[in-house]
């Protein structure tokens, strides 16, 4: 362990050391556009609030001086006596998440990187829109701080090229740069933006949406190579060459680099000492459906070291290596936990004297440029109940966490009205520490005068400071009657059902029965396996079928897993822990009903091969001589005398993106990629030509694509003004397509025509009825957060793993397995769900028990009972509450209430929003 | 990531960190190396499905390259 030279117990971040510290150093956080101290901290919200010292820019750890900041720190916590300590641990799994590394400079030295100050990485971008950044958020140039008039953005800098050895596409720079452009757009409407791209990998889960949207805001999309950028004058010139051959060159103020992610630069050190494989770019070496164990037992992998990826395919893999490093040493699950105490709730009884500390936070300057924060603070001077009031820089940062602890003692304040952010993403962390501070987490109200003051009135700052006047003293008015609620816990049957016993269903069974649970299979077919058994190799490879039935057999085998065949789920009751399902099982004529009682339900129930009867205008007729990928790919492993057929054409985006689906299945590029590269090696002599709109074989799928193009497949794209027409006569298909580089209309006959047609989902209406989980507008369904929450869904208790949630390439699927039994098994292994205190609940007395309530519930989460007295009376079930408030509002006798939103409450804002 | 440090120790990374053959003394702790995204992720589910935690981050802080992103695609919603 390095020393900080900065004791962490002490340090409050006020940041006075980093102001008095003489020396420059530049600013690694902000990508070296700003400068910093040697001692800082690298942002304002950084874990752990700690400063650091950077003993190669310290004037004292380098030449004896200085040591300025040790007078200057009130709290006596620079330590330059800290040493590097080495510790020893015992421990049972490893899980590596080293993340990517930088593409070296000299990759970017031919668009002039280094040598002009307007040509930046999108890292250095992503610092300048910023408002952290080194110019708040203001789009400059760097050369003279002038504002760009024109962008460009150039992909596939650093991948996809083996000029630098980095063969493989990074697969989210095409997604970043759209991110980057249409928040550069938002700041600057005028600005003009262009991207160059070879192909525009937005293949994600609702991407494709996202690049419209930036088309519609005027981004320019140009597919070119780009030669390079010169300085020109002011601007920097860009020479870019296109399909048809025409070099062509424009002058801009900005040319950002879509720089790819890199191996990490130790990674072959990691591997050494950890004694685990990497592949031939550096990144650890995994197999397909083993995607994050390591070639060393007991250490897995996540994130972009095991290969370039985006935020929510990271979190899964984390999620799912945590799953598998859990099941490796279940049998030690709690031994070594230790277990976070609070100190006993202070009593605030109803009659007690309210006392309330208001803290009004700046946010750096995301509220504090805008609304004048010290006349709101002093503004809650002398208001009823009010007796401490602060305003803090950044509330949300763990300093400011000891000073609201601190003031809570202090002043014995026993509610808490905090003006900040939303309380979407920051309410827990206060509640949190309130609870430290032994208040009820409820005593607390807070007021979004970001959100809604300083950022949607960010051109009237008068106003919004009013608003936020207003806003704070609503809230204060609530806060004079809000009252502690109780913290409740629910326990859990320690079971889960598994609806899908293909690929998804059965990774995600054997991953529960590693941590020690039982769980019931569904499958609707007569046999297990799903669409992995239409599949026969592996892009790497690999053989399907003789994986498909280990791990059918060890479905089997296994103890912890039973399997129904031929079943469906008919009808499911509960909530999260508490699930009873019936499931019906058809055999012949016989249908026999069973009923599972069960914690959680993962659903794995896969979709299916759309098999469109128009392709881009052309009617189509399946037949030998036109087939989906997936059947070509049955003839190329059959055991026919002729599997390879002479000339094929593949059309790419065959019923999708738009042409009668919406969106692309991320599969079918590689699909094409591994058939065409097998009729290669069936019949070398074999024509196939790919006709595409994008090629989108990313991550290392890369390289097979160009090995396919080296073995003499034809890549042909072309556009939605221009589409291939099939013409058929007789059993033969004839393909005319325009070829840009031809520059003239080709017509083919091949003996088979190849269409890559996409996955839809299936069956998942029906599922979203019985759970009411929500899907989404291509009816897969939607999780709960497509960034940090991807494989659970709106519903607690409900998961969602493999084509159910999206289509996606075979290894996706079982890592998203994997991830969805280690979320499933959270609640399975505490044994029990807590309730979040805010939840709606029924008065009897006043209850009509006329049923509307239980009809409107979204979340099947209150139902009419009998009382004791044979009445009809309403019900909350506590633990799948979701604090909607729909019951409530509804309710015709005001029977309902919400707690923390009751209507005292709620008549209190409200009336003091109509007071000044 | 204000929960990161939940269960979890933070510490930092020294070349010579070795790893422990089979046979450890702690029973049910695992180390994470790397504290952005995804080591984070894993770290919490760990926590939450019942083990202790080594976090090793080489940096002074967690977070990784998300913490330096301004927004994220394709919902422009804040990165921190």
């Amino acid at each position: 362990m390095r020393p900080r030279y900065i004791d962490a117990d002490k340090c409050t971040a006020c940041g006075l050391c980093t102001k008095y510290c003489p020396r420059h150093l530049v600013d690694q956080y902000n990508e070296g556009l700003a400068v910093t101290r040697p001692i800082h901290i690298d942002y304002a919200q950084a874990v752990p609030a700690t400063y650091y010292i950077d003993p190669e820019a310290c004037l004292y750890l380098k030449h004896g001086t200085c040591q300025i900041c040790v007078c200057t720190c009130q709290s006596k916590a620079i330590d330059f006596s800290q040493k590097a300590t080495e510790k020893e641990l015992q421990i049972g799994a490893v899980i590596m998440a080293p993340g990517f590394g930088r593409v070296p400079d000299e990759t970017l030295a031919k668009y002039s990187y280094g040598q002009h100050p307007d040509v930046m990485t999108s890292l250095e971008f992503e610092r300048l829109l910023c408002a952290s950044g080194p110019f708040e958020g203001e789009v400059k140039c760097i050369s003279d701080r002038r504002h760009p008039k024109k962008i460009a953005f150039i992909q596939c800098v650093g991948s996809r090229d083996l000029g630098c050895n980095n063969g493989y596409c990074s697969s989210v720079c095409c997604m970043y740069a759209i991110k980057e452009a249409m928040v550069a757009k938002e700041h600057d409407p005028e600005v003009e933006i262009t991207i160059y791209y070879m192909d525009m990998r937005t293949q994600g889960k609702g991407f494709d949406a996202a690049q419209k949207k930036a088309e519609s805001m005027g981004i320019r999309f140009v597919r070119a190579k780009v030669a390079d950028v010169m300085p020109w004058d002011k601007n920097l010139k860009l020479t870019y060459s296109t399909m048809d051959g025409k070099h062509s060159f424009e002058p801009f103020d900005i040319v950002v680099l879509s720089v790819g992610l890199d191996a990490p630069a130790d990674a072959k050190n990691l591997g050494e000492i950890t004694g685990f494989a990497l592949n031939e770019y550096d990144f650890c070496k995994t197999e397909t459906f083993a995607p994050l164990l390591t070639t060393r037992p007991g250490v897995m992998v996540a994130g972009a070291f095991q290969g370039p990826k985006d935020i929510p395919e990271s979190v899964t893999q984390s999620s799912a290596a945590a799953g598998i490093a859990a099941g490796l040493i279940a049998k030690d699950r709690g031994k070594a936990l230790v277990h976070k105490t609070y100190p006993k709730e202070q009593e605030t009884g109803k009659d007690e004297e309210v006392r309330i500390g208001v803290f009004v936070c700046h946010c750096g300057i995301n509220i504090g440029s805008v609304v004048d924060v010290p006349a709101v603070e002093q503004y809650t001077e002398g208001m009823e109940g009010v007796v401490y009031h602060a305003q803090s820089l950044y509330s949300c940062s763990q300093d400011a966490q000891e000073v609201l602890k601190a003031k809570i003692k202090e002043h014995n304040l026993n509610r808490v009205v905090i003006a900040a952010c939303s309380p979407r993403t920051h309410e827990p962390l206060f509640q949190e520490t309130l609870k430290d501070a032994g208040l009820n987490r409820c005593l607390f109200e807070m007021v979004n005068i970001r959100d809604h003051c300083s950022w949607v009135h960010a051109n009237e700052p008068a106003a919004a400071t009013q608003k936020s006047k207003d806003l704070v003293r609503m809230g204060i008015a609530k806060a004079r009657h809000i009252q502690p609620l109780p913290e409740q816990t629910v326990p859990v049957t320690n079971k889960a059902l598994i609806l899908g016993g293909g690929v998804a269903g059965l990774t995600a069974a054997l991953t529960i029965a590693d941590q020690g649970f039982h769980s019931y299979v569904v499958e609707k077919e007569e046999k297990l396996g799903g669409h992995l058994q239409h599949l026969s190799y592996t892009l790497q490879g690999e053989t399907v079928s003789t994986v498909l039935s280990e791990l059918t057999e060890k479905v089997k085998k296994n103890k912890m897993i039973e399997v129904l065949t031929s079943t469906e789920m008919t009808l499911v009751n509960g909530f999260v822990g508490n699930f009873s399902s019936v499931l019906t099982t058809t055999k012949g004529k016989k249908a026999t009903e069973t009923t599972i009682d069960h914690g959680v339900i993962i659903i794995a129930t896969g979709g299916r091969e759309h098999r469109p009867e128009m392709v881009l205008g052309n009617p189509v007729k399946y037949s030998d001589a036109i087939v989906t990928q997936r059947e070509l790919e049955q003839r190329l492993a059959g055991k026919g005398k002729n599997p390879a057929p002479k000339s094929v054409v593949m059309v790419q985006c065959a019923g999708s993106r738009g042409d009668d689906l919406n969106y692309c299945s991320k599969v079918c590029c590689n699909h094409a990629v591994k058939n065409a590269l097998k009729i290669k090696s069936l019949d070398p002599a074999s024509q196939v030509v790919v006709l595409y709109r994008d090629m989108r074989t990313y991550g290392f799928a890369e390289d097979a694509y160009r090995e396919a193009r080296e073995k003499g497949v034809v890549f042909i794209p072309y556009t939605m003004d221009n589409r291939p027409k099939f013409k058929s006569s007789g059993k033969k298909t004839s393909v005319t397509f325009y070829d840009p580089i031809l520059r003239d209309e080709v017509t083919m006959t091949p003996e088979v025509l190849t269409l890559s047609v996409g996955i839809v989902a299936e069956g998942t209406e029906e599922i979203s009825k019985l759970l009411k989980v929500p899907v989404n507008e291509d009816k897969f369904f939607l999780e709960a957060h497509v960034k940090l929450r991807p494989v659970e869904l709106p519903v607690s208790g409900v998961y969602v793993c493999g084509l159910a949630h999206s289509p996606k390439p075979v290894e996706e699927i079982i890592v998203q397995a994997q991830a969805a039994a280690a979320k499933a098994s959270i609640p399975l292994c505490k044994g029990f769900v807590s309730v979040e205190p805010t939840i709606s609940c029924v008065d009897k007395e006043a209850c009509i028990g006329c049923g509307l309530c239980e009809s409107l519930c979204p979340y099947q989460s209150i139902r009419i009972i009998k009382d004791e007295n044979g009445k009809r009376k309403a019900e909350t079930i506590t633990a799948s509450c979701k604090g909607c408030g729909i019951c409530a509002s509804h309710c015709p006798v005001f029977a309902i209430s919400m707690g923390g939103y009751t209507d005292e409450q709620i008549n209190a804002q409200i009336t003091a929003f109509g007071a000044q | 990531m204000g929960q990161a440090k939940d269960k979890a120790e933070l510490s930092s990374l020294s070349a010579q960190t070795k790893l422990m053959p089979s046979g450890y003394k702690k029973l049910g702790t695992v180390m994470v190396v790397g504290g952005g995204i995804a080591g984070v992720q894993a770290a919490l589910d760990l926590t939450e499905l019942g083990y202790y935690v080594y976090l090793v981050e080489k940096s002074a802080a967690i977070g990784g390259a998300m913490a330096q992103l301004d927004k994220t695609f394709p919902t422009n919603d804040c990165s921190l």
